[in-house]
């Protein structure tokens, strides 16, 4: 990793203000984002990934800057972007860039592809000739596997897959340095999200491209992400290289998601009989403490009172939990990992 | 097989009026044993939500499908029944829930009011007796502190919840099927383990069949006995779940299974695709094997549609010429090497 990374969060909070009653006065704070850091390298991919409402794609926005973040900073090559104007914010969004679930909805129905390319170059004033445009149109046309002719078509006319390819193509047209890609391939079945999985990653590696890749899946997270952030409630709760992740989990809400995953072997380990229990709390009234400790198995008395902080044990791993100690023989592994919980 | 519950036959749905010709189930054939879960697996478009809402009939008086073969349910075929009686199973025998729960309950009832209704339907019980057995389900589903939660609005529970009271309201005809329509893909993971685990237990409980429409082979693996693979309209494969999951005979089946990014694989380079896209069964269906377009193993006689035939065991059924000598990609060889 370089020692200046390409994107470094500092304490970023989110709150949206819950209005209701005579005058709209605000009856209630949702903390959608509750003080969260990470840094993000050039040319890697960052995995966030956490269920509905724990303020992952809030915290991609914030990061895109399509929300102001209520605290904290954002800095990006060098630069604190986190409470910019739109107007001084606009030289700089042709270097952060987005992907949306749905590229049927992020994609203008009335316009031709090629015109979809174009225009967040003609934009940001870096049009060019028709013909250096349209050579643009087909070299990123060509990056993203379609052919030329494709540039003719309206999004309507092609596959969910295809538009996405669209969705990337736009993305990459202004050469960004960072693309946020919020649940890029949710909407999309199985064989066609592989080829988009790996479409990602080619052009990551063509183009040393960092990504800040949201997803709700444990599995397609696993396949691009070099590090691994899981949210929970607004928080980060746990951040640890990909594979060590995989190989064992820390944080009990880390372990409890992997362990719902379904995993396509009948056979797998997976399937046992258990499930945390309960609903995720709702964000507007999160529990005192450790935000998890209303489902985790083996919460003690500290963990409603007091609420852990995001600390490191080592091999680049942070955890926020009261009772994740670090072994003394070289950082925790697998099922070592859940051994080494102590109840207080 | 020996208590047969539901025997489906040659069934085939296809468009008529507006876009007239296109077949959405193409001869679909597959029985379900009593207390038997039945996975329908596909891609979206493959005909899978089509076939379990019409052996339940809600397209049957829909103009815009045609429906034919035989749907029999306890000998009796579900095709050719009046509404009348078909009115007195749904619901009764046959219960179905839906992915989406808040667009299937009433959000203008309470939760308790609409299982009573279900109750007074298809029981004799009285007020007093409903309104305990209501009681009873929702404990039964899982619903914390039933008592104080019976006369809340849909809108006032979670999604989790909510999917909950929806297959409540399935069990309060005691059926001996339920369809389940990809039940927790609008779910969280961690929801997602609860439901399952909780469909399994009634499975047990209610000694009910159950015919489970999933997108996910994962979901398939933790709760099938047999899995049915959809592509195009037709089933591709069949059998019982861990002959078809530990070895897919049918080339789709066993590049769906390779190009799965699960989070048990370990991260290669490039995930195992499937070329191009599936067919627009409205543009007519690709001559031949559906597949071929997308097949690396198609040879001359895939323009001829192969029959679903058995392999040597008998429970496991591919459609495919090849089958059961498919010489396999490296890929596809290592993903079951994973897998193992």
């Amino acid at each position: 990793m370089s020692a200046q990374p390409l994107l470094s969060v500092r304490g970023i909070r989110k709150l949206f203000a819950i209005r209701g009653g005579l005058f709209r006065r605000v009856k209630a704070e949702l903390r959608a984002v509750d003080g969260v850091s990470f840094d993000i390298a050039a040319g890697e991919t960052l995995g966030l990934v956490g269920e509905s409402g724990c303020g992952k794609s809030t915290l991609a926005r914030c990061v895109a800057r399509l929300h102001e973040p209520t605290d904290g900073s954002i800095v990006f090559e060098g630069e604190d972007i986190a409470h910019k104007s739109m107007r001084e914010m606009r030289p700089l969004r042709r270097r952060i860039q987005l992907v949306f679930q749905d590229p049927m909805a992020s994609l203008n129905p009335r316009k031709r592809v090629g015109s979809i390319l174009r225009d967040a170059s003609r934009i940001q004033g870096l049009g060019g000739s028709r013909q250096e445009e349209r050579d643009r149109v087909v070299e990123l046309l060509d990056h993203v596997g379609l052919a030329a002719a494709y540039a003719d078509r309206h999004p309507h006319e092609l596959s969910g897959g295809q538009r996405q390819r669209i969705g990337i193509a736009r993305a990459l047209a202004l050469n960004p340095r960072l693309i946020v890609a919020d649940e890029p391939v949710s909407a999309l079945d199985v064989s066609v999200q592989a080829q988009i999985l790996n479409l990602l990653k080619e052009l990551q590696e063509k183009l040393g491209l960092s990504i800040l890749f949201i997803s709700h899946d444990l599995g397609v997270i696993r396949h691009v992400s070099d590090r691994i952030g899981v949210m929970y409630l607004g928080k980060l709760v746990e951040l640890a290289p990909a594979e060590a992740f995989y190989q064992g989990p820390l944080h009990p809400y880390s372990q409890a998601l992997l362990a719902a995953v379904p995993m396509p072997d009948p056979d797998a380990a997976t399937h046992a009989d258990k499930a945390i229990e309960g609903d995720i709390p709702s964000p507007i009234n999160p529990p005192s403490g450790c935000r998890f400790h209303t489902r985790c198995p083996i919460a003690a008395d500290i963990c409603s009172r007091v609420e852990p902080a995001l600390e490191h044990h080592g091999e680049g791993r942070q955890v926020a939990c009261h009772l994740v100690t670090t072994s003394t023989t070289g950082g925790p592994t697998g099922a070592q990992a859940v051994r080494t919980f102590s109840r207080e | 097989m020996t208590d047969l519950l539901l025997d489906v036959r040659e069934l085939s749905v296809s468009l008529a009026g507006r876009g007239a010709g296109a077949t959405l189930v193409d001869g679909v054939s597959f029985s379900v044993a009593a207390g038997e879960v039945v996975c329908i697996v596909g891609e979206s478009g493959c005909g899978k939500t089509v076939t379990a809402r019409s052996i339940i009939g809600l397209n049957r008086t829909d103009p815009n499908f045609e429906l034919s073969g035989n749907v029999a349910f306890r000998g009796q075929n579900l095709l050719e029944l009046d509404e009348e009686s078909m009115r007195r199973l749904r619901g009764g025998s046959i219960a179905m829930i839906f992915q989406d729960p808040m667009s299937s309950l009433n959000p203008l009832q309470r939760i308790g009011a609409q299982i009573d209704e279900a109750l007074s339907i298809h029981t004799q019980l009285d007020r007093t007796a409903r309104r305990r057995r209501t009681l009873e389900l929702l404990a039964e589903v899982g619903i914390p502190s039933p008592d104080t939660r019976i006369d809340d609005y849909p809108h006032q529970f979670s999604g989790g919840m909510r999917q909950r009271a929806m297959i409540a309201l399935a069990l309060a005809g005691n059926p001996a099927l339920l369809i389940a329509d990809e039940p927790t893909t609008a779910l969280d993971v961690t929801m997602q383990k609860q439901i399952l685990l909780l469909i399994k237990r009634l499975r047990a409980e209610y000694a009910m069949a159950v015919i489970f429409i999933t997108h996910d082979l994962g979901v398939v693996a933790e709760i099938a006995d047999r899995v049915l693979v959809m592509y195009a309209g037709r089933c591709v494969e069949s059998g019982p779940v861990r002959d078809v999951l530990r070895a897919p005979q049918h080339p789709y089946t066993a590049r769906l299974l390779a190009s799965i990014p699960a989070a048990n694989r370990v991260k290669t380079r490039r995930l195992p695709t499937i070329k191009g896209a599936t067919p627009m069964l409205a543009d007519g269906r690709p001559k031949g094997c559906a597949f071929r377009p997308r097949c690396d193993f198609a040879f001359e006689q895939c323009s001829d549609e192969p029959p679903l035939a058995p392999l040597e065991d008998g429970a496991h059924l591919s459609r495919c010429w090849l089958v059961p000598s498919v010489e396999r990609s490296p890929a596809d060889l290592k993903i079951v090497e994973v897998l193992q």
